[in-house]
């Protein structure tokens, strides 16, 4: 067992080091899927959290209670519900996203705004009770309310986009369905380990599995350093 | 606000990368996942693609989603494995033609040491009646793919009904085919299977081919074209070049020529 368990990290350095066009291609589609729905639905999810925090309107404690919940929602039935509106038959056909990277980032979108979003609440929540005396006594417009308080929780809000990052990256139910797996087009990491799996190639599902964590340990490095340095610079 | 401004482009970039990727002419196609996991698409699809420049999207699921994917209008073309569903949507006019082109056997797979002695079997009717009568663990796919239906098919032309005894030794998993012959693997039990997963598979560990019987095991490939007058997005004339293609000699001789272990996988028709 030790065996295999060695030439399984052999190839997967093997893969990583000899730069294999295909996993580069699958990594690449990977990131860019998944770094576009995280920045997507960050820049969503955030006002809508401030706004969520500040202002008072009908309806607010539906749209709390419902994004929570959502956060329980299994990627399958997202990607099923995606692939039913996107699909040729759908109300959404005419966009013909089906099958292509832009339907795997909506989808990664929807999972991950709920996430974000309750996270980010609470974020700004305990930020918004130390300045709300500030904000009143300033008479602050709700812009600038909402810039005030995403500015001094971007640390959390950092962590937060991680947080989605890592369960974006580790997703298949919902590119499978709605992506397709095409070999060149749609194919991303979590995919390609689903597929191989099925075709009993075991070692180089792990392998691939194994640059997926590696890749997940180099961006979060990244990030923790920059987040070190905004924080030096800001003499924190 | 640069900031803002910053971030604005980004999203840009990322809807402009995106659109590149809508490539020149393409056609959808739906398959089954046995002949991808065969490795035969690799093979054969580049070929196709370099002589014609139309790029091939292929979708591989079970059979079951690939024909309601096509009925759908989400696919131009379909292969597929389960030929009285197939006849079934020709009848009903989601698809517009069907054309059987290539086949090879079905199997079934168990431990080496193979308990029930199902390998001495003279049709596949008594190796059901071992398994059955044994209560020995089998493994079905459960996921209405060609080869769940041809499983069964067999079981009720033994008159024997399994279904009863889900809860113990029939064991329905609702995934593809390699996923089954990982379970089958794991926990040394018998399954059925089309031969060439079966001979791609590299997980096999200590199972082996028990027995087969290319007469009665059949299993039969058609190509099936989307029906154009309900989906009015359907390529025709892309569609037409590949089947024309795929029907022609050049591509029978392919088809035969294809060779995992040195042993051909398909057979045309």
């Amino acid at each position: 067992m030790s065996n295999d368990t060695d030439s399984i990290f052999l190839e997967a350095l093997t893969l990583l080091v000899t730069g294999d066009k295909d996993i580069l291609e699958i990594v690449m589609l990977s990131l860019y899927v998944t770094l576009s729905a995280v920045i997507l639905s960050s820049l969503f999810s955030i006002p809508l959290s401030a706004i969520l925090t500040i202002k008072n309107f009908f309806g607010k404690t539906a749209i709390i209670i419902i994004s929570n919940s959502l956060m329980a929602l299994p990627p399958v039935v997202v990607g099923l519900g995606l692939y039913l509106l996107i699909s040729a038959n759908g109300i959404l056909a005419a966009y013909e996203l089906l099958y292509t990277p832009s339907a795997m980032i909506v989808a990664q979108f929807i999972i991950l705004t709920p996430i974000i979003v309750a996270l980010s609440r609470q974020n700004i929540q305990d930020s918004y009770l130390k300045y709300d005396e500030y904000f009143k006594s300033l008479g602050t417009s709700t812009f600038q309310k909402i810039k005030t308080l995403v500015w001094e929780t971007r640390f959390s809000l950092i962590t937060n986009a991680l947080a989605a990052l890592g369960r974006g990256l580790s997703e298949v139910g919902a590119v499978i369905i709605v992506g397709g797996n095409i070999a060149h087009q749609t194919r991303m990491m979590t995919t390609t380990i689903a597929m191989e799996t099925s075709r009993g190639d075991l070692k180089l599902a792990l392998a691939v599995g194994i640059i997926l964590i590696f890749i997940s340990i180099t961006i979060n490095i990244i990030l923790y350093a920059l987040k070190l340095n905004l924080e030096v610079n800001d003499g924190k | 606000m640069k900031k803002f401004n910053y971030i604005i482009t980004l999203c840009l970039i990322f809807i402009t990368i995106n659109h590149s990727y809508a490539s020149n002419k393409f056609i959808t196609l739906q398959s089954t996942t046995s002949t991808r996991d065969s490795g035969l698409y690799n093979y054969l699809l580049p070929i196709f693609e370099k002589e014609f420049k139309i790029d091939i999207r292929l979708i591989a699921v079970g059979t079951g989603q690939a024909l309601s994917n096509i009925r759908n209008c989400d696919g131009d073309l379909a292969i597929t494995h389960a030929p009285d569903l197939e006849k079934i949507y020709l009848s009903k006019g989601y698809i517009s033609e069907r054309i059987e082109f290539m086949h090879n056997d079905f199997i079934f797979i168990g431990p080496n040491s193979d308990p029930l002695n199902i390998a001495t079997s003279s049709n596949p009717d008594e190796v059901l009646s071992k398994i059955y009568s044994n209560k020995t663990k089998f493994i079905s796919r459960g996921d209405s793919s060609g080869t769940h239906i041809s499983e069964l098919n067999l079981w009720s032309q033994a008159y024997l009904s399994p279904e009863t005894y889900k809860d113990t030794w029939y064991m329905e998993v609702g995934q593809g085919m390699g996923a089954t012959l990982n379970i089958a693997i794991g926990s040394n039990a018998y399954t059925y299977s089309d031969r060439s997963t079966w001979i791609n598979f590299k997980n096999k560990s200590n199972h082996k081919i028990l027995y087969s019987n290319s007469e009665l095991l059949k299993n039969q490939y058609s190509l099936l074209l989307a029906n154009s007058t309900r989906c009015p997005k359907t390529k025709n004339n892309l569609i037409n070049i590949f089947k024309d293609w795929l029907l022609s000699e050049e591509g029978k001789l392919l088809i035969k020529s294809y060779m995992v272990k040195n042993q051909a996988l398909f057979h045309v028709d």
